[in-house]
Formats: structure tokens, sequence, C-alpha cells
């Protein structure tokens, strides 16, 4: 259940229980205005959290309610790992001024955030282990994939930069 | 037992994969018209399922599934895509689904974009268009 409270203030208190450990403590910080408790994570918004993280966390909460064999072909429900990594990755990137993302479940439980935005498109896959498959897509039509193990909060936003401004 | 191609699985057989209404496998462009997921040509397994459309028909792979769409492509699109890392077989279960068969191996991402822009919604078959967060049905 997506739980919505006002907060004002940040104290130590307030540091976000996030799942993927070795990214605690590189969230935006600001002033809190509202932190969202997702099941399997927190999402701390603050004054300069872009709309579109709401939006993205309320989807995310609703592939949760799938269960096993919701795309008729065996189709597993939402990974934990998954969810709380992808609740990272809107924390990380809740500055940026994107487009409200598709929030796709995979086959294996996995979230994929697809973009689309000056004629380009971005897909990032979210899975079990801390690891990030991406694919860019180019207005001429050209595809570039790959995938990222480290540092993931600046590599994440390096793609939504492309997404947006290169 | 391991997986072996089936050449005859080739050419203009059409084949079929059902298309979920919910977890955003599906968008809606401003035109109203859907756009399916990419993720919709991935499978945990790497076994991704789908139908011959001549065997199968639309009405049966589509029964059971109220809601769901249908998307048609090609073998020898499939082939010509993923190339010689995927192989094509018939379900080995028998009796299995009717038509069923198995595309064999990794779809990398950039196969799953050329596919997701070859396949084509089967005539009169979109899914629902469901609100992403309530699973309501839009009107």
């Amino acid at each position: 259940m997506l739980n919505d409270t006002l907060e004002f203030g940040v104290t130590s208190r307030n540091l976000p229980a996030l799942g993927t450990e070795p990214y605690r403590g590189q969230q935006p910080w600001g002033m809190l205005v509202q932190q969202t408790a997702i099941s399997g994570g927190t999402l701390v918004l603050t004054g300069n959290t872009a709309s579109w993280v709401l939006d993205a966390a309320k989807k995310l909460e609703a592939l949760g309610k799938l269960p096993a064999g919701w795309d008729s072909y065996g189709g597993l429900p939402l990974d934990s790992n998954a969810k709380m990594l992808t609740v990272s990755v809107l924390g990380w990137l809740g500055r940026n001024d994107l487009p409200v993302p598709a929030v796709v479940l995979g086959s294996a439980g996995t979230v994929q955030l697809e973009w689309r935005a000056k004629g380009k498109e971005l897909e990032v896959e979210l899975g079990k282990d801390n690891a990030v498959e991406f694919v860019k897509v180019y207005p001429n039509g050209d595809v570039e994939e790959g995938e990222e193990k480290a540092n993931l909060p600046q590599r994440l936003r390096g793609l939504t930069r492309w997404l947006l401004y290169d | 037992m391991p997986r072996q191609d089936d050449p005859t699985l080739s050419g203009e057989i059409a084949l079929l994969r059902r298309i979920p209404p919910w977890a955003d496998r599906v968008t809606w462009d401003e035109h109203g018209r859907p756009a399916a997921s990419s993720q919709n040509f991935k499978d945990k397994d790497e076994e991704l399922s789908v139908f011959i459309e001549v065997e199968a028909t639309v009405e049966g792979v589509q029964a059971g599934h109220p809601g769901f769409g249908l998307v048609r492509f090609s073998a020898q699109q499939v082939r010509t895509v993923c190339g010689p890392t995927i192989i094509i077989c018939r379900d080995p279960l028998d009796p299995g689904p009717l038509g069923h068969v198995l595309i064999c191996g990794r779809i990398t991402g950039s196969m799953r974009q050329k596919l997701k822009g070859l396949a084509q919604w089967v005539e009169g078959r979109w899914p629902a268009r469901l609100d992403p967060i309530s699973g309501q049905p839009i009107l």
C-alpha cells in the first residue's frame, strides 16, 4: 500500500531505508516535504523532487499486486530486490526533469523503466542483482545497449542526460 | 533434453504472441494507439512462447485471456533479427498446446527493440486499455 505522509525538516531519523546498501547516503537532500513508504523501501521526496517520481512509485506499487503467471506465460511476481533497486533509482534521478516512465514488469520479476523524449528512447532494466542493463534508441533508429555494475547513480544520471540533452 | 532447431519453422510462417494489458507492457500514444514494450519479447527462461497462427488460430491463442492483445511476426523476421544465437522449435510437451513454438536463446535488448518494431497488432486484437495504477479500464 502506498502511504503518503507529510513531514518537514530533515533529521537523521529521516534517512531513507533503501535496499541497496552500497548506495545508502547518495540520496538527493533538501527539505523533506513528503516521505512515501512503499512496501520494501522508502522513497524520500524533497522540495526538489520531480513530479514524475511519485507517479512512477505508484506504478511500481501496482506491479507488486500482480500474481505469478500474470503474463499468461508463467511470469514471476515482482522481485523484492528489483523493487528496492527501482526505489533507489527513483531517488537518484528524482531531481531530473524527466517524463513519467513506463514501469514495466519483466517475466523474471525484474523492472524496466522506459522513457521517450526528443525522438529518443531509453530503457533501463533493474534485475535481481545490483546491475543495470540499458538500451538507447537514437532518433535515426540506431540502438546501443550495455550494462552498468558500478557507480550506478552517476551512470544513470549520464543516461538520462543523453535522453534529455545530448 | 537439449532443444534442436526446426528449420521448417522459417519463412513467412506467422507467429502470434499475447500481450498483457497490465504491468505497463503496453503504452498508448497521443492518437490512442498501443505500443508494446520490448519486455514482451523476453522470457525469464530464455524460451519465448509463440504460436503458429494457422495451427493455433487467433481465437485459440486468446481463449481464456480476456483483455490481452495479440501481435504477429514471422519466423523469418525472428531468424533475421536474432541470427544463430537462437533456435526455433516446437514445444516438446506431448501433447503441448496446439501450434506452440519456443524461441530459445538470449534475445538481447537491441534484438527485442527490432522485434518490437516488426511485430504488428493482429486486426481487432488490441489489448484492453487500463490505468497502470488502478488497473481500471480507461474508456
